[in-house]
């Protein structure tokens, strides 16, 4: 290969990363220099191509020299990177659970062989849908805050700082009546509820719609209305406490991550409502909230594990020899 | 745009970063090619990467600080930039704002190298 033909090559990599409307003028320019560069390390002679790839690796990587040239938006801030990654990994996750909850728990599956191919493929479709959903969402969020959020700002309206371990009281004994009242529904039964509220008046199909699976409403539901009684209990804990305590910390972490477990195995292990879609949507909603769960708990109980192990480590550098 | 891991060159490139933008000012008043402009600091003692100095033209054009036009007297066609009228007042601007900063820097260096 010619000198000149990898500088042709080195412009054309760089500008092909440039706005249309620039790549001509850019071109032609980086092309006019690195051709004087090149005159100028072998004065009186023919450039060799040793010559020019050495001038093109000083020159830098093209896509580092394309970003010098222009440095295009981002598709997702670099300060939303981490919640995408989280929101992306709890959806796959949640996704794949639920698929393979469908997978183990319709009967289908046992007289069809090409079922397993085939929720495998929804579940892929699912997933990209929703990866694509996300960041279209904070591409619009990042396009509004580069364009019309980010204006002035004050120090005085910045937030106060916040103690970690204080409780908002009256938010904390709101949560508990609220999620109360959603177990209290829960143990009823929607339909059974749906029914009292209406006197009977309801639909049957919409009363159908809300009916537990046998199997589920005997086995499994028990267990899951006693650890979502037991989640319950933590913030009540804390808003008569006053304050987030480390036990109180823990002992939410540990529950958070057993109650995903639990989660994640009655997705797998069978239908929650007798009728379709809702035992899906039922599903869906386990799903993401095992993996939220698994998540902030998995990262709770890190924290929890840090700060002791830095405690001990401070205990054992004061304590006296 | 070499990288580089050892501390000091981190920092003297950071250093110098800051003083590339007027030190290709400085050259500027007269109309000058990239590489003519690179050669003429590389002789005052002011050595810039080519992948440094030639977007960073292209970026003080887009600012309003450089105009260019294209030339083709003999030889190739070459880029020409030399300061704006408002990149005129900036560079002199500028300048006062480095003879200053020089001044404080060199009163706080030779503080440090007394202590």
């Amino acid at each position: 290969m010619t000198a000149q033909e990898l500088i042709a090559r080195y412009v054309q990599a760089v500008t092909r990363r440039l706005p249309a409307r620039q790549r001509a003028d850019i071109g032609a320019e980086l092309s006019a220099l690195l051709n004087e560069e090149l005159a100028g390390r072998a004065p009186g002679g023919e450039p060799d191509a040793a010559t020019a790839e050495a001038l093109l690796l000083r020159f830098g990587h093209p896509e580092t020299v394309a970003l010098s040239y222009h440095r295009p938006a981002q598709v997702i801030e670099a300060f939303d990177a981490r919640l995408f990654r989280k929101l992306a990994v709890i959806l796959v996750g949640a996704l794949a659970v639920l698929g393979l909850g469908v997978a183990l728990s319709d009967p289908a599956a046992r007289s069809d062989p090409s079922f397993g191919s085939r929720i495998a493929d929804e579940t892929l479709a699912a997933t990209l849908q929703c990866l694509g959903g996300l960041l279209v969402v904070f591409w619009i969020v990042g396009f509004a805050r580069r364009h019309w959020l980010r204006g002035k700002w004050s120090p005085t309206a910045l937030p106060p700082v916040r103690d970690p371990a204080a409780v908002n009281r009256p938010l904390m004994v709101a949560s508990t009546a609220f999620w109360s009242a959603g177990l209290a529904i829960l143990v009823v039964g929607p339909a059974q509820v749906m029914a009292g509220l209406t006197s009977g008046a309801a639909p049957t199909a919409l009363l159908d719609a809300f009916a537990y699976d046998p199997a589920f409403a005997a086995e499994r539901a028990p267990v899951l209305w006693g650890l979502l009684a037991l989640s319950i209990l933590v913030p009540a804990w804390q808003a008569l406490a006053g304050r987030v305590t480390r036990s109180s910390r823990r002992v939410e972490a540990v529950l958070t991550l057993i109650l995903s477990a639990a989660l994640f195995q009655m997705v797998l292990a069978g239908d929650v409502f007798a009728a379709e879609p809702t035992n899906e949507y039922m599903k869906l909603a386990m799903a993401l909230f095992g993996g939220w769960g698994l998540i902030s708990s998995i990262t709770a109980l890190h924290r929890e594990w840090r700060n002791h192990r830095g405690a001990v480590i401070v205990g054992a550098q004061s304590a006296p020899d | 745009m070499v990288e580089t891991d050892d501390p000091f060159a981190k920092l003297e490139l950071e250093l110098r970063r800051g003083a590339i933008v007027l030190a290709a000012l400085s050259q500027l008043t007269r109309a000058q090619y990239g590489y003519s402009l690179r050669q003429a600091l590389a002789a005052r003692g002011m050595e810039i990467e080519e992948g440094t100095l030639y977007p960073l033209l292209r970026r003080l054009e887009t600012q309003g600080v450089l105009v260019s036009e294209w030339r083709t007297g003999e030889g190739a066609p070459r880029r020409y930039y030399t300061l704006s009228e408002d990149g005129q007042h900036l560079y002199s601007r500028l300048s006062k704002s480095w003879h200053a900063l020089g001044a404080v820097m060199d009163g706080l260096v030779t503080d440090g190298a007394d202590q």
